[in-house]
């Protein structure tokens, strides 16, 4: 039998709540150093008061303790690092976005302290106005991939070992890497050597190497979620249909 | 099985319901049995009853028994002002505060993207066709003051600003008769930053 495990004030944001009875809820947390975990919260449905979940809203980082034995403990206490702040519109759909994937590709009780400093950059980025939403989203993408052990190789050719040239063509084998191609190539994962160097130097500072980025990463997380198809893309589309916006991040 | 079939079909109707497992379920129905049975019988004639008379108001989306639900039938409604509301249950606390006497629209529920819950499950279509009518001037966001509320709010907004509606969001603060020293740090920013002249 295993004793009463006890965390206190760790680091910790909420991904994701299921209501669970009549006013409590089902947490499902991203913390630092006990990665993805699952608490029960008491009464958290009602007003906001710290001893309980209420305080705990997504993108808000907060300190956050629980105790309980086997698989998912109950929340103790919660409180948030800083005031929160609102996130609208797309920046608020790059956060679900983000959740989304922590929730689809971690495992529960699987610690990545580098991948939740990521995620908190991230989230800072999205409340900065002044940032791009796209690149923050993009960079933290990179850096999941990273964590999760399916970095991609970015500066070099996969066979030849060589260092990529910005001026050439390059098809990227998600599996393999970036191999050489001559002439004019068409197809979906051909990207030029400057967009690659630009993401693994984690610049993205032109508009060109961000829409590379963006279709490079999305192929390799979708071969990581392996067909599993990610809800907040489809929420996002719909609603920027109804809202008559264009198509973007 | 140890019970007759009806027994047995009993017990397995009462597991739909919310947070009843099989336990519950099992004392529920010998409660019905041995102790109360003109009370199962309300409860089977009310169940049939609410089941095929009730549907959702075509205009609000508000439970109903015919065409229309009770406020939107009602006369003296002030129709040019529409409160968005996530649930049924809102609308019964907005109405017990008899201080709003336009119509509601109900989304039943809100979006959720991390659950697929999309524009599409909190009836996009109703409420653009409600708003194309012509008949609604303003627009009051009522959804809850969550993240996901939040996220309704601010889409739905955009939605109105498509039809040149003007949509505004309830305030939030702090809670009458409450103590500020009390009150969480994220309501007590929304309150100054909503704050209204005191003369």
């Amino acid at each position: 039998m295993t004793g009463v495990r006890r965390v206190n004030l760790e680091p910790a944001f909420l991904l994701h709540h299921y209501p669970w009875r009549d006013t409590s809820r089902i947490l499902e947390l991203m913390t630092r150093t006990h990665g993805r975990v699952s608490v029960f919260s008491r009464a958290s449905r009602q007003s906001g008061s710290t001893a309980t979940g209420g305080a705990l809203q997504p993108f808000t980082e907060s300190l956050v303790s629980w105790s309980g034995r086997g698989e998912a403990g109950h929340l103790t206490s919660a409180e948030r690092v800083r005031p929160p702040a609102t996130l609208a519109g797309d920046r608020l759909m790059s956060g679900f976005y983000a959740n989304e994937l922590l929730l689809k590709l971690l495992q529960r009780n699987d610690p990545h302290p580098a991948l939740f400093d990521a995620y908190a950059g991230l989230i800072e980025r999205l409340y900065a106005p002044d940032h791009d939403p796209g690149r923050a989203l993009r960079l933290f993408e990179k850096r999941l991939l990273d964590e999760l052990g399916w970095g991609l190789n970015l500066e070099h050719e996969a066979t030849s070992g060589e260092p990529l040239a910005p001026a050439r063509s390059y098809r990227y084998g998600i599996e393999g890497g970036a191999e050489p191609v001559d002439g004019v190539a068409e197809g979906t994962l051909i990207f030029c050597g400057a967009s690659l160097l630009s993401l693994a130097r984690e610049e993205l500072d032109n508009l060109s190497s961000l829409a590379d980025a963006r279709r490079l990463l999305r192929a390799a997380l979708d071969r990581l979620l392996d067909g599993r198809p990610l809800r907040t893309r489809e929420v996002a589309r719909e609603m920027r249909a109804h809202a008559g916006k264009a198509d973007g991040g | 099985m140890l019970y007759p079939p009806s027994l047995s079909r009993l017990i397995e109707a009462f597991r739909c319901l919310p947070g009843v497992g099989p336990k519950s379920a099992q004392r529920m129905a010998f409660h019905l049995l041995e102790r109360d049975r003109s009370g199962g019988n309300e409860i089977a004639a009310s169940v049939a009853a609410a089941m095929a008379k009730l549907g959702h108001c075509k205009r609000c989306r508000m439970f109903a028994e015919g065409e229309l639900c009770p406020v939107c039938a009602a006369t003296g409604r002030d129709t040019s002002l529409l409160c968005v509301v996530e649930s049924p249950a809102d609308v019964v606390a907005i109405e017990q505060t008899a201080s709003f006497r336009g119509c509601y629209f109900v989304l039943m529920g809100h979006l959720s993207p991390l659950d697929g819950v999309g524009p599409a499950e909190i009836g996009i279509g109703d409420f653009e066709k409600l708003l194309g009518a012509g008949e609604v001037k303003e627009v009051i966001l009522a959804t809850n003051p969550t993240v996901e509320g939040e996220a309704t709010a601010h889409f739905l907004a955009e939605v109105a600003a498509r039809f040149g509606l003007r949509a505004s969001r309830i305030a939030h603060g702090v809670p009458v008769g409450g103590e500020l020293e009390y009150v969480d740090g994220g309501t007590l920013a929304h309150a100054l930053a909503g704050r209204t002249p005191a003369l």
